[in-house]
Formats: C-alpha cells, structure tokens, sequence
C-alpha cells in the first residue's frame, strides 16, 4: 500500500493530531444515508402507508360516527374528563367540537407515538445496531468519518419524518372538505417535528449504551415519560407541565383550532440540542464501545445458569425488571388520577346521568378499564420481546451450540418461554399493583387494591395467549415468529378506538383482550378466561412440537 | 447399539445423504464412514457441504434422504441422548454478549452433564484464555477458545470440529493439535473439517474430500497419495530429456544438467532407475503436500487455499 508513502511526502507542519479528527468528520454521510434507504425501502414505505392511512381513516370515520353537531359536542364534553384527556390531547375547541377539533385532540397522539417509534427503530438500526453487529468496523474502516453514521441516520430519520407529515398533511386536506389546508399543514408538521426530537433522543441513546436493544428501550422510556408528563400537565390547572414534553408541544399547535406555528420552535431548538449532545458524546467513545465500560465477570457460572429458564433469565433480567419497575410506577400514576377523575364528575352533572344509576362508580370503572388494557398491553409488549428472543437466538447462531448438547429443543425453548409467560405476568401484576396501591392511597379505600389486582389477574390469560401465538409462530416457520408484533398492535387498535372506528365483533374477538370482560367492577368472563388458557396451553404444545420437526436455522 | 458384532467399528456411518434447501441441493448423496479411535479429516472448499454435513450429523438439520448413525444412534430421533456422548465446536462461535467466557464454558458443559474441573482448568490456562472477561469483549479466536475448552473438558467420545482453528493464532493452532492428540490418545474419535491442508495433514490419519455436496475421495492419506504424483527435481551427468517420453511422467522441464518433473505413484520405480543409469548428481523428490491433493480436485478454487495451507 501506498499510505507509508504518502504520510512522508506529506511535511509534518501544523499542530499535533488533538482529540477531535481534524476533518472529514462527516465524509461518506451520503453514501451512508442512500445505503439506510437502500435497506429501508420497504420498511419506511410500510410506516408512511400505515401511519398515514391509519390517520385518514380515523379521521374521515369521525363525520360518520358523529354525524351531528349536537353529538359532537356531547363528545366535546365527555373529551374534557380526565379519562380522554389522558389518553388523547388536552381539549383545545372542545366549547365547539367541530370534525378538525376532535382530529386534533383524539388522533395527533396516535400519530405522535407512531413517527415517534419509527424514528426510535430508525436511528438505532443504522447506529448502535450497527456497531453492535460489527459491521461498522468494516464501514468505518473505509473513508467514512467519525460523525458519518449518526448524520446518515439522522438525516434519513428527518426526511422520513418530512414525507410522512407532508403526506398527512395531504391526504387530511383531500380526504375531508371539512379539514382546513393550514391545519392539515399544522398536524402534518407536528408530527414530523416530534418525530425529529426523538430521532436525537434516540441518537444520544445510541451513543449511552452498547447493545441495540437498550437504546431502543432509553427511547422509549423517554417517550412513556414523555407521554405522562403531557397526561399529568393536560389534567392539571394551564397545562404547565405540558410544556415539559415534546408531546405537548406538538399538541400546543391547536390544528383546525386556533393554528399556531411557535411551539414546534421549541421541538426544533430540542432536536438541536439533542444532536448537538449526541455528537459530542460520540467524540467521546471508541468504536462499538458505549460510554459505561464493562467490567470483568465471574469466571464460573452458578448452577442455575445452566437451566434454559435460568440462562433466559439472566439474559433478559436487565428488561425485565426495568419494564416491571416501568409498568410499577406508570400504574401508580394512573392509579393516583382516581381523584382527578372523581372530581371532574362531581362538577359536570350531565355526565353523572349520561352514566346512569351506577354514577360515578361507572365513570371511574370506564376509566379504570381503559388504564388496565393499557397497562396488560404495555406487559404484552415485554412479553413478546421476551418470547421472540427464541427467534432471535436462532437467527444469531446462539441457539446452534445449545442445541449440540444434551439439551432438547422443547427445554431450550422452555427458557425464554418462562420468562416470557412468568416476567409478562410479573410485569402486569406489578402495574396493576402499582395503580391498586395508588387508588387504594389517594381514595383511602383498601379495597381497591384487591379489586385492581383481580382485574390485573383477568388479563393474564390474554397475554399467555399472545405469547403462545409466537412460541406456535416460531415453532411452525422461523419467520412468521414477529407476526406477534401486528396481533398486539391489533389489540391495541380494538381496545382503544373499537367504539370509535365502529370496527365489527368478528375483528375485535380477535384480540384476545376483548374476552377478558368488564374489569375493574364488572365481572370477569370466566369461560373465556378458562378457553384463552386453554388456547395458550394448546398453541404451546403445537409450537414445541413443530419445533422438533423443522429443520434449525443455520447461517 | 451391538457394536460387539461388527468387524469394523464405525462411529459415524453416513450413507447416501441428501439434503436440499429450496431449489440448492447442498448435499447431494454425501456417503461418510468414521472409524473408532481416528482423527478423520474432512476436507472441501468453502460451500461444499462441511458444515451442513455435520449439522446434519449433529440432528440440527434433518436428512431428505439417506442413513445418518452415530455412535450407533440415528442422528436426528436420537439427538439429545447422542450429545452427552458427543462434543461439537462451530466454526464461527457466538457466545451471550453478556455473559463471560467461564460462564458460557460451565453452561455447554453442564448442559451435556460432564465437566472435568481440573481439565477445564488446565485448558483455559494452555489456551491463555481469561475466563472473567465479557464474551462481547471476546475476539473471534478468544471465542474459539471458549467453545475448544467446553467441548474438551467434558469426557466424549466424540468430538465434531468444523473448523475450529480459524482464528486463532499459530501459536494456539499448535496448542489446538497438541490437545487433539491427547483426545486421540485417550480413545476419542475426531471428525476435524477443514479448508486447512496443513492442519489435516498434521492431524488426520483418514481423509474425506467433499466438493459439490458429494464426496470425491476418501481413505487413508497414504492411500491417496498413491494416487498422485511425487515431484522429482534431479541434476544429472548425462541430459534426462529423454525421461519425458516414459509413461507416468508429467511436466517435465530441463535447464543446464536439472530435469524438474512429476511422476505418477506406480511409475516412480523405473522413472528412478532411468535417472540412476543417467548418473545423479543430486536428487530431491517430495511426497505430494495435500495441498497439491486438494488442487488436483478443486482447480477450479484455488483461490483461497494456498493462503490457508501456507500457515
């Protein structure tokens, strides 16, 4: 090679090489980014089809659910309850809840949380995941610079982001004669600034850890704290606590209301700020190195570790107790709105009477309802990363060792299985605990505790059944394994907008949530919860069955 | 499992397998035959059909064809049990990035219920491995030597090796031999695939070439160099010119007094015999290297081999 040569003929003036490269920093970016593109074509084009067909749907069924103004604005009155405006936007137009008004308040968070997780997903996948697998070493050995890849991600991240809320825009403005150009334009860009800010979030949190997983986790986590903040604030006397989220200043731009352009400065000086941090912890690190380094281990492994439940646990402790801790404290906040709930009722008579005999009992129960579907979703979501850890180490040759011992796939597959089922039970008890312990505090009646535990309870057979489906999925064919994926997110889609989108039965009695009966205070519906059991038991033994049958996946 | 009866004692017997994947059909009526107590070289080119043959033997892959014993028990229905009495090194090793290496050798080896303490010690001490560090801080060779130590501190009589020294360093390569032989001494029989030719040659009593998902030659590696040819270089008194008209020489040059040529195994006697009557000055003959076997069966890849059999 011809550096040696180079490097003589080139006179050594100037300063020393200091910390920082001197430059180049960016060199390659472009080639970086169209290979993310490369790679993303289908996966990008999916987001933009689904986030932006999903909103024009929701968003052209409201005229047909609400047909009248009078209707309309009963929902006005109801959105203004702490229970709507927890789980939807803080109520901007609701004294005249036109179409746009209820678009805005009831939809933009959908759309938020979903560019939101694009844009998580994105950013880690083209960094830390990238790092993690060792190919960044290939690519930075090339003329690639230090800042090259973060900059790629970023800069597809916000062209993703760009196209998607221009499309909304669009389809909201064609879709509807009733949605104003502006206030299309205002939604559409609320949700790509917001998609921006985590973006950078998720960019910093590729520089914090080593592992995929856990920057994708500190993204998330900031979007649930995130999420709560804007909840807290939106319930709470001005909303000032709203302006501590980025949610809430995506929500602060009143689309089809009172348009204004100011709050998303506030995501653009975020976004910055954050790649900005972003950059400089980069400079700070070494190649696929985080910024906490390890540590030596133990050299012996205890005797448990050899187990399959007790090699998964150990693998996923990390997650699990932070998704339980997580679920813990979220049930808690939730828990400790009873009281917001209840005075919100007391002040609106109406309601009380649109509730019938059961008055306030029935509102807090509808609100109680919604938080547990929730919090048995969220769990669901551990538990099916839990159980597709199978897939994932298959695909990554981890599986093949284990295997070549003395060890059965059945049992191999126990491992992950137990903690899927155990750990997603864990984490559901412990937020319902977290609310039960919350409201138990803040109403001073203990028998709330036992009453949410019990709901708790009545939706762990939902959840087994999930992650029977990815152990029958896995067991049947490798790939359909993340199909677990749509049938959570079907879940959600029923438990949350079921009234709204007037879906049919045949589509909600697919989700094994919808079985679980009216809890808190209703009653529990015990064959389907003895049937959702049964089902699990019985896609279990499919799975591990067609496991031994098919052949491992090698590389 | 009446393995008294038999004359010959077969540990692994793979007759007329087949395996395809979609359309590709890797193995393609592969035939394998292992003796008790031998270190068996497997040798082909990367994508002949190593590494499927053996996960097929190890009932990670099922057979569409054929007959696949181990130990006297069929590879697939009999997995689990066949693996306490087995031990398999991969040949990309991928260990929990989280875990250390001493924790992954005490899972793999608890898991196929024997651990030799005192060897798993002695290994990770000839192997200079440090079993407290993380796997993901791990080098491709360091975890190598994890999954080399695990298979080797449990007592098998079987140990699958696909190609297990290819990151490691000289120096470990001959720890690695070392340790084989001490297997083989100790009555374990090895299934060593490799694309290293000085590796099998140093190691291996038998050999099995496959290319294309069949194997192409198998025996003795004494066997099959009868098959090829010995190099001759020879400087003599009178020109030898003349020798390239006799039958089973090949290749032959001359320049100044120095004939350089083949000769096939069956010819070399009366070639010598001419050469003497010629009056030698010197003379060097090799035997071929299993470099030269391979090329004679692979020419149409050699690209890649003479890097790894000049280790």
């Amino acid at each position: 090679m011809s550096a040696p040569a180079t490097d003589l003929s080139t006179p050594p003036t100037g300063p020393s090489r200091g910390a920082t490269p001197r430059s180049g920093a960016y060199a390659g970016t472009a080639t970086l980014a169209r290979l993310a593109l490369r790679r993303d074509r289908v996966r990008l084009p999916l987001w933009l089809v689904g986030v932006v067909g999903f909103l024009t749907v929701s968003a052209v069924s409201v005229p047909e659910v609400y047909p009248t103004a009078a209707e309309r604005q009963a929902r006005g009155e109801f959105v203004r309850s702490p229970v709507l405006t927890i789980f939807s936007g803080p109520g901007y137009g609701a004294d005249d809840y036109t179409v746009g008004a209820m678009v805005a308040n009831e939809y933009l968070i959908y759309g938020l949380v979903a560019v939101t997780l694009m844009s998580i997903l994105l950013v880690v996948r083209h960094t830390r995941r990238e790092e993690e697998t060792g190919r960044a070493e290939l690519v930075r050995a090339s003329v690639v610079g230090a800042r090259a890849a973060p900059a790629a991600a970023l800069l597809v991240a916000v062209g993703a982001n760009l196209v998607i809320g221009a499309a909304t825009a669009l389809a909201l403005t064609a879709g509807m004669n009733q949605l104003s150009a502006t206030g299309s334009l205002v939604f559409g860009a609320s949700m790509a600034a917001t998609g921006i800010v985590f973006a950078a979030v998720a960019a910093v949190g590729a520089q914090v850890t080593e592992h995929a997983r856990g920057a994708v986790g500190i993204g998330v986590a900031v979007l649930a704290v995130a999420f709560l903040i804007r909840a807290a604030g939106d319930i709470g006397e001005g909303r000032a606590l709203s302006w501590a989220s980025p949610l809430g200043w995506a929500q602060s731009t009143q689309a089809f209301v009172d348009e204004r352009w100011w709050p998303l400065g506030l995501s653009l000086a975020a976004a910055v700020a954050l790649t900005a941090l972003a950059a400089w912890l980069g400079t700070r690190r070494d190649v696929g190195a985080g910024l906490v380094a390890p540590r030596p281990g133990p050299a012996r492994a205890s005797r448990w570790l050899a187990q399959p439940p007790g090699l998964a646990l150990r693998l996923q402790r990390s997650q699990l107790a932070a998704w339980a801790l997580g679920l813990l404290a979220f049930g808690a906040v939730f828990g400790s709105l009873l009281g917001e709930v209840e005075n919100f009722l007391a002040d609106n008579p109406q309601l009380q009477e649109f509730f019938g005999a059961g008055g306030d009992r029935a509102l807090l129960d509808a609100f109680l309802g919604t938080v547990l579907l929730l919090l048995a979703l969220l769990a669901s979501g551990f538990a099916v990363t839990a159980a597709l850890q199978l897939r994932t180490q298959e695909v990554e040759g981890l599986a093949e060792p284990l295997l070549a011992t003395a060890l059965s796939r059945p049992r191999w597959a126990a491992g992950d299985l137990v903690v899927a089922l155990g750990g997603g039970s864990l984490a559901l008890l412990a937020a319902a605990t977290g609310a039960g312990a919350a409201a138990a505090v803040t109403q001073g009646e203990v028998s709330w505790l036992a009453e949410l535990l019990v709901a708790g309870l009545a939706h762990l057979p939902a959840l087994w059944l999930l992650v029977a489906l990815i152990v029958a999925l896995h067991g049947l064919h490798l790939a359909a394994a993340p199909w677990g994926w749509v049938l959570l997110l079907h879940a959600g889609i029923v438990g949350f907008l079921g009234d709204t989108l007037d879906l049919p039965d045949a589509i909600r009695g697919l989700s094994p949530f919808h079985h679980v009966g009216d809890l808190p205070g209703g009653e529990a519906d015990a064959v389907a919860l003895v049937v959702l059991t049964a089902g699990a038991a019985g896609l279990i033994v499919v799975g591990l069955l067609a496991l031994q049958r098919r052949d491992l996946h090698t590389s | 499992m009446n393995r008294k009866g038999l004359v010959m004692d077969a540990v692994i017997e793979v007759e007329g397998l087949v395996k395809t994947f979609g359309r590709t059909r890797a193995l393609d009526g592969v035939d394998l035959r292992v003796e008790r107590g031998e270190v068996h070289g497997f040798l082909g080119p990367n994508g002949a059909g190593k590494s499927t043959t053996i996960r097929v033997l190890l009932g990670l892959l099922r057979a569409d064809a054929g007959r696949v014993r181990v130990l006297g028990a069929d590879a697939w229905a009999d997995a689990v049990a066949l693996h306490r009495r087995l031990a398999y090194v991969p040949g990309d090793v991928e260990l929990w990035p989280d875990l250390t290496g001493g924790q992954a050798i005490d899972v793999f080896a608890r898991l196929r219920d024997g651990l030799d303490e005192r060897r798993r010690e002695q290994l990770c001490e000839r192997f200079d491995l440090d079993p407290t560090k993380r796997a993901r801080t791990y080098s491709k060779g360091n975890r190598q030597k994890v999954a080399i130590v695990a298979a080797l501190a449990s007592d098998v009589k079987l140990l699958i090796l696909d190609e297990p020294t290819a990151g490691l360093d000289p120096l470990m390569e001959a720890v690695f031999a070392e340790v084989i032989g001490e297997a083989r001494d100790a009555g374990a029989t090895v299934l060593l695939s490799s694309h290293i030719l000085a590796q099998v040659e140093r190691l291996c009593s038998t050999v099995s070439i496959i290319r294309d998902g069949r194997i192409v030659e198998a025996g003795t590696l004494d066997e099959l160099r009868h098959l090829t040819r010995t190099t001759v270089v020879a400087d003599t008194e009178r020109p030898a010119d003349g020798l390239a008209q006799l039958s089973g020489v090949h290749d032959l040059k001359a320049t100044g007094g120095r004939v350089t040529f083949d000769v096939d195994g069956e010819h070399l006697h009366e070639v010598i015999g001419r050469l003497h009557e010629l009056g030698i000055r010197s003379l060097t003959s090799h035997p071929p290297t299993l470099e030269q076997l391979f090329l004679r069966h692979y020419d149409r890849e050699l690209t890649g081999t003479s890097g790894g059999g000049g280790r």
